[in-house]
């Protein structure tokens, strides 16, 4: 049942043009955009002795598509369900309006795994970007980030009731994320109270987490604690708060 | 024994009280109608059969079950259309109903389904694409994929032009035909009438009464006004005198003659013998909506 309706989501996410164009465009850009910079992929005094591509660029890349689809997308899809009566009229049938979400969740979870793969292996084929010196850290943090990011958009999907609320929320939450993350301004350059705050929201834990281990270090505790406790925390509350209404 | 029942149903928002106390039986095989002005409780109501909300007050069964403590079993047997429930906007109908017979244990032939309710040729057409008709016959196949006994339809006709309304009329009568008991909440008089085999009227979350459409014009009484225009002057005190006719007034050329019944055999032989003819003769007969303005008081809409 759940491997029905979430091919029948696939499908209708696919339909929409602007969701996928979306997601793979804006992170490709970026990448492509800095990349084209002559010195992106030499080691710089300025980004602490790393190429500011791999190390810098590819992070945020990939921390923003997972946000995006996240916290903007997902939660925006479920709520329109919820405002055109689709969670509703599954409620009427033997199948929960769980299982809506959770097949909403795997399509964009796929999404963000297909982007991903697509944003670096442009990077690694046009740009000639190194690969993250510690690949299993990368990674790590790559799910981490995906679960506490989808956690959060979970929740406000759980709780907004139509599409107009869910957008306004997500970016609520999307927009302070990226600039107290490091996006607009690096991690290091923040005053010393907002870089802890860049290693506890969920979006900064993430790219700078990534930004550690493409650097080839572990990603700090603090990032990876902060990840794991927005997971836990935030899909309890949706579990316990999502209803079709 | 009824396939339904309802029980003092009480049910309030806040403090809002939506449904005060209701109580009906459905029968199988019926149309049953709820019948009501907007905010009457009427969905509310069905809702709570549905197992969608929870009742303050009162005892459910459907088919036997509890639709809240056995909702996983009756959600299997009872077919919902929901009012203001629409589907994404680029799924298909084939797809919509291809998904929702999944997840069914005894799905119903979907292909019957579609020519029954006149899909077939939209079987890939996207739900924005379909007319407020199809949309609405897409959600009663849906209401129907599981092969329920009973199918409840809420406002199914609402937004619909005349034309797509009196074929999902006719759309109905065909699903009660194949043994499905219907719950058809509707306020508009005309569907009721013309669908419903028996009819509770709720009004301020009260039931008002049950009885057949015929029986609900009786309980107003049968009294019948026959206007008309004479050739020939009519002598009015003779006319007043007959058997059935309870009053005689003249508005300018035209006679107006209430009366029970019969009373119309009765005047036109009286015109007959006296060697009037009456020109323009119109008979209203207390129908439907004096019934309901009579038991609530108020008109519908």
């Amino acid at each position: 049942m759940l491997t029905k309706m979430t091919a029948v989501e696939a499908k209708l996410f696919l339909r929409d043009p602007a969701a996928p164009v979306t997601v793979v465009g804006i992170p490709l850009a970026l990448l492509l955009v800095f990349g084209l910079m002559p010195g992106s992929s030499k080691p710089s005094a300025a980004f602490g002795g790393h190429a500011p591509l791999p190390t810098l660029i590819a992070p945020m890349a990939v921390a923003i598509l997972i946000a995006m689809l996240a916290v903007m997308m997902f939660p925006a899809a479920v709520a329109t369900y919820r405002e055109k009566g689709v969670l509703k009229r599954l409620s009427a049938s033997p199948v929960p309006p769980g299982r809506l979400l959770a097949a909403q969740l795997l399509v964009n979870l796929a999404a963000a795994a297909v982007a991903i793969l697509l944003v670096l292996g442009v990077g690694r084929i046009a740009l000639g970007m190194a690969l993250p010196e510690n690949l299993g850290g990368f990674l790590l943090v790559m799910v981490l980030g995906a679960l506490a990011l989808f956690s959060v958009g979970t929740l406000i999907a759980a709780l907004a009731p139509t599409n107009r609320a869910a957008s306004g929320i997500g970016a609520a939450a999307f927009f302070p994320m990226l600039a107290l993350g490091g996006v607009w301004v690096p991690k290091e350059q923040l005053p010393p109270v907002l870089q802890h705050v860049a290693d506890v929201l969920p979006l900064g834990a993430t790219i700078n987490g990534l930004r550690e281990a493409a650097a080839g270090n572990s990603p700090e505790l603090l990032q990876l604690g902060s990840l794991v406790a927005f997971a836990v925390v935030c899909s309890a509350i949706a579990a316990r708060a999502f209803r079709w209404e | 024994m009824p396939v339904t029942e309802v029980q003092h149903l009480h049910k309030t928002y806040g403090d809002k009280v939506a449904v005060d106390d209701v109580s009906f039986a459905v029968e199988r095989g019926e149309i049953f109608g709820i019948l009501g002005p907007n905010g009457a409780g009427k969905t509310t109501t069905v809702e709570c059969l549905e197992g969608l909300r929870t009742p303050d007050g009162g005892t459910l069964s459907v088919l036997g079950l509890d639709p809240r403590r056995d909702r996983h079993e009756l959600r299997q047997r009872l077919g919902v259309q929901l009012q203001e429930s629409r589907l994404p906007d680029r799924l298909r109908v084939g797809e919509a109903l291809e998904l929702y017979s999944s997840f069914y244990r005894k799905p119903a032939d979907t292909e019957r389904l579609l020519d029954l309710l006149g899909l077939a040729h939209q079987r890939d057409t996207a739900y924005k694409k379909l007319s407020g008709g199809q949309q609405q016959r897409l959600s009663i196949a849906l209401a129907l994929v599981g092969s329920p006994e009973i199918a409840v339809l809420d406002e199914l006709t609402t937004g619909l032009d005349p034309q797509a309304r009196r074929d999902t009329w006719d759309l109905v009568e065909a699903v009660r035909d194949e043994g499905v008991t219907v719950v058809l909440v509707t306020h508009f008089m005309e569907e009721a009438e013309r669908l419903c085999d028996r009819i509770a009227v709720i009004d301020t979350g009260r039931v008002v009464a049950i009885d057949t459409p015929a029986g609900l014009v009786r309980q107003v009484g049968d009294e019948q006004r026959i206007r008309f225009r004479p050739s020939a002057p009519v002598d009015l005190a003779q006319l007043a005198a007959l058997p059935d006719v309870l009053e005689v007034e003249r508005h300018g050329s035209q006679l107006v003659v209430t009366g029970r019944a019969t009373a119309l055999q009765t005047v036109t032989s009286f015109l007959a013998r006296n060697q009037v003819l009456a020109g323009d003769l119109r008979v209203d007969q207390a129908n439907l909506d004096d019934a309901f303005v009579a038991l609530t008081g108020r008109k519908l809409d």
